[in-house]
């Protein structure tokens, strides 16, 4: 006797159109269903999903305004409002990769393909009910979390009908993964893999790898998955996380950024992109990752204030552009960015906080002392009035946040002022230690040198700013001949030299730095973004030099 | 300046396969072209009586929608294809697949028998949206052949599926058989290809051929006979 008799089921139609809602209505009356509800947005579909159980959910992709159809289905799957045993199907007007290629474990039961004739669903609903109906008690029981009862059923399955064997084995694998039992995981995973290569034993084998802090055999796993199916988006998004725990930022970056290519809505992988573009000091790649996760996380529950963040921080540097109007340009991007992450985090004190101080850090940077004064106020109170300076956790995340897109200045003031007495040294240290790195891309240089380095290469922009090019040179010496200068110093040393060079015609002084910086510079990683500027100053010299010639 | 890079306008080598990008807006056109025909067949059937209009119209929407599928499905393949592609093998369970290809021609077909034979647990590891354009493709030649039985068949054989599309149709000419399951060998037989049939067959030799388990390989093979004494084709899903 069938579990799932469709005149029993329960269904959900989510489409913002109203007339066809009511065919699709029709359509499942005409199947023999009785309760059936309608929804017009995501919205309002979730807030019905979450109050009662449908057996069968049928979403348009496209819901016009607000959530789509893949965001609904996420936020349904992320808070587990519907059950293992119920079928959502996915209609769309054409199969699009981004829609096939998201996340495994976002994907729909089935897809129907518009327009949709009463033929087309039936037997549609007819496929994808038989196959809730064969794993049921699987299903009912992962629904139940009685995880033993399910590896019974799966065991009686795999007794009762052998030619199903592979496809129970993935639901046994994905129970010990439940249990974490990866230990017996990994074995059924390899078990699978001895009878026949497939993908989501690979991907399955790989994530207990992870689990068992095997790193290595799972990125092998997965660069050996990428390289049969290389449109695997969550190989891709599981590799860069490995790369990421490895220590390979750069790599890490890669590989989101190539499963992008194929699958660019997901918020949650634009955030750790960013996240990752801002260690590896990738600006360019952080700001369209960021801006990507802002627009993509309206409608979004996965919308991070990290994003925000993300944004600004990766503005910051250009608030010290030669360029006037790109300092203008980022100042005011950052503080549009800083209003949306009030308004949108508008009752997280945590996120206030931190959006005041890169605000007022911001006015620092444009000279703005007045308004920086009032900003960091406004922090200030809002850490007291909330009693932030009594949870070490909300000060420790301000002050991360802080590291990322605030000045030294305001950073230091920050840690030291009365409100982050009880935060440890270590931490204060560290966060110092993570500002640093940030700016320089040396994390082990001593605090000082680094520190002398940075003024130097301050005053050296300034005159070079004002057209003062032999006294920013000089700044530039100061800065360059040390051995930790960073490659953005040597590349604005070189700058400044070229430009002279440019200016006053053959200079040997400048001649000889320039050639020494290059040198220098030939350590700078191929997948560095400063590359192109070097390149480009590369080429500029090397005109000059033939035109000497 | 600090940490500021100027925009550099570098020229960029592309690697643009402009082959399949013409392709890919030549299908563009037609799909719009296509639009277009069915406004003006529609303008032409409002003018017959509303019996007749009913019976051809239900036919012409069928075929209408199958092609407009099939256009929308090569310009996302284009699309998808840009990043490279590797055929999605997964598991299917060929029961289904027969019953809802069955079922989607006997509505644009009443007069046309389709049989299906096939254990409900028999399940396959394929790209199934290949496969049923394959299966449609066979099902479609058959009929202009002048079959009007046709019986599709799905098996286990040595580890692999076997699926058998059979018709009551006059069959191949017996001295192309040799050729036909050589195809790719044959390629300066333009005539083969020529053919509707030669280029499905091509087809789907190619798209069988990207199923792989170890070292097999999904194979198709077309025969005379069969139960239905017509034309047979078999494809191996190894």
């Amino acid at each position: 006797m069938s579990a799932l008799q469709l005149q029993n089921l329960s269904a959900i139609i989510i489409d913002d159109h109203p007339e066809m809602c009511k065919q699709l209505h029709l359509m499942l009356e005409r199947l023999g269903l009785r309760r059936i509800v309608s929804a017009h947005s995501g919205e309002k579909a979730i807030e019905l999903i979450a109050k009662a159980d449908f057996n069968l959910i049928l979403c348009d992709f496209d819901l016009g305004r607000g959530k789509n159809g893949l965001q609904v289905l996420e936020e349904c799957r992320h808070r587990h409002i519907i059950k293992n045993t119920s079928c959502f199907i996915m209609i769309s007007a054409v199969q699009t990769g981004e829609l096939v290629l998201g996340a495994i474990e976002n994907q729909p039961d089935a897809y129907i393909i518009k327009p949709i004739t009463f033929d087309d669903l039936r037997l549609r609903l007819e496929r994808t009910i038989n196959i809730k109906d064969t794993y049921y008690d699987i299903f009912h029981n992962i629904d139940k979390k009685n995880y033993s009862a399910a590896l019974s059923a799966c065991n009686l399955l795999l007794k009762q009908r052998p030619k199903l064997s592979l496809s129970v084995l993935k639901h046994k694998a994905r129970l010990y993964c439940l249990m974490d039992d990866h230990i017996k995981a990994e074995k059924m995973y390899s078990e699978i893999l001895n009878i026949r290569t497939l993908a989501w034993a690979q991907l399955g084998l790989a994530k207990t790898c992870l689990a068992l802090n095997k790193l290595e055999q799972a990125q092998h796993l997965l660069e050996q998955l990428i390289r049969q199916h290389k449109s695997h988006i969550p190989a891709y998004d599981l590799l860069a996380e490995i790369k990421a725990l490895r220590g390979d930022t750069v790599g890490a970056q890669g590989a989101l950024e190539t499963a992008l290519q194929y699958s660019p809505c997901s918020v949650r992988r634009q955030s750790f992109l960013s996240k990752l573009a801002i260690e590896n000091q990738d600006w360019d790649a952080a700001m369209i990752s960021s801006r990507r996760g802002i627009d993509l996380g309206k409608y979004s529950m996965f919308c991070s204030a990290d994003n925000y963040i993300h944004l600004t921080a990766a503005l910051k540097p250009q608030l010290n552009s030669e360029s006037l109007s790109k300092r203008r340009a980022a100042s005011i991007e950052i503080f549009k960015t800083v209003e949306g992450l009030k308004k949108d985090f508008k009752s997280d004190p945590v996120v206030l906080v931190s959006a005041h101080f890169i605000e007022g850090s911001t006015h620092k940077q444009l000279g703005q002392t007045k308004e920086s004064e009032k900003c960091i106020l406004v922090a200030t109170e809002l850490i007291k009035q909330n009693n932030l300076d009594q949870r070490s956790q909300d000060l420790q995340l301000i002050g991360q946040r802080m590291s990322l897109a605030c000045d030294a200045d305001t950073l230091k003031d920050f840690i030291d002022s009365d409100i982050c007495t009880n935060l440890s040294n270590d931490f204060k240290k560290n966060l110092q230690k993570v500002k640093k790195s940030t700016a320089h891309n040396e994390v082990d240089e001593p605090e000082s040198e680094i520190d002398i380095i940075d003024k130097f290469n301050n005053k050296g922009v300034q005159f070079f700013e004002q057209g003062a090019l032999a006294e920013a040179i000089q700044m530039f010496e100061q800065a360059t001949t040390s051995a930790v200068a960073s490659y953005s110093i040597l590349l604005n040393g070189m700058q400044a030299h070229i430009a002279y060079l440019q200016k006053h015609g053959r200079d040997q002084f400048s001649y000889d730095a320039c050639q020494k910086i290059i040198k220098r510079l030939e350590t700078m990683p191929p997948t560095d973004r400063r590359r192109s500027r070097k390149n480009k100053l590369e080429s500029m010299f090397n005109q000059l030099e033939k035109e000497w010639k | 300046m600090k940490n500021e890079t100027p925009a550099l306008h570098v020229q960029q080598v592309v690697h643009e396969d402009h082959l399949s990008l013409l392709l890919a807006s030549s299908i563009h056109e037609i799909k719009n072209n296509f639009g277009k025909l069915v406004f003006a067949i529609n303008d032409a059937l409002e003018a017959l009586p509303n019996s007749e209009a009913n019976i051809i119209q239900d036919k012409i929407n069928t075929e209408i929608r199958h092609i407009s599928n099939q256009l929308s499905q090569v310009l996302i393949l284009y699309k998808d294809y840009q990043h490279g592609y590797t055929p999605n093998i997964d598991e299917t369970t060929l029961s289904h697949l027969l019953r809802e290809t069955r079922a989607r021609h006997l509505n644009s077909n009443q007069s046309l028998q389709i049989g299906t034979d096939c254990d409900a647990d028999l399940i396959a590891y394929m790209d199934d949206k290949f496969v049923i354009n394959l299966l449609d493709t066979f099902i479609y030649n058959a009929q202009a052949a002048g079959a009007t039985q046709i019986l599709i068949s799905a098996e286990e054989h040595d580890s692999a599926v076997m699926l058998t599309i059979e018709d009551n149709g006059p069959g191949f000419a017996p001295d192309l058989v040799p050729q036909l399951n050589q195809l790719e060998t044959c390629l300066g037989e333009t005539s083969l290809l020529n053919n509707n049939f030669g280029l499905g067959l091509f087809f789907a030799q190619k798209i069988v051929a990207l199923h792989k388990n170890s070292d097999q390989q999904g194979s198709c093979a077309v025969s005379n006979g069969g139960r239905l004494g017509g034309a047979k084709v078999t494809l191996y899903f190894p």
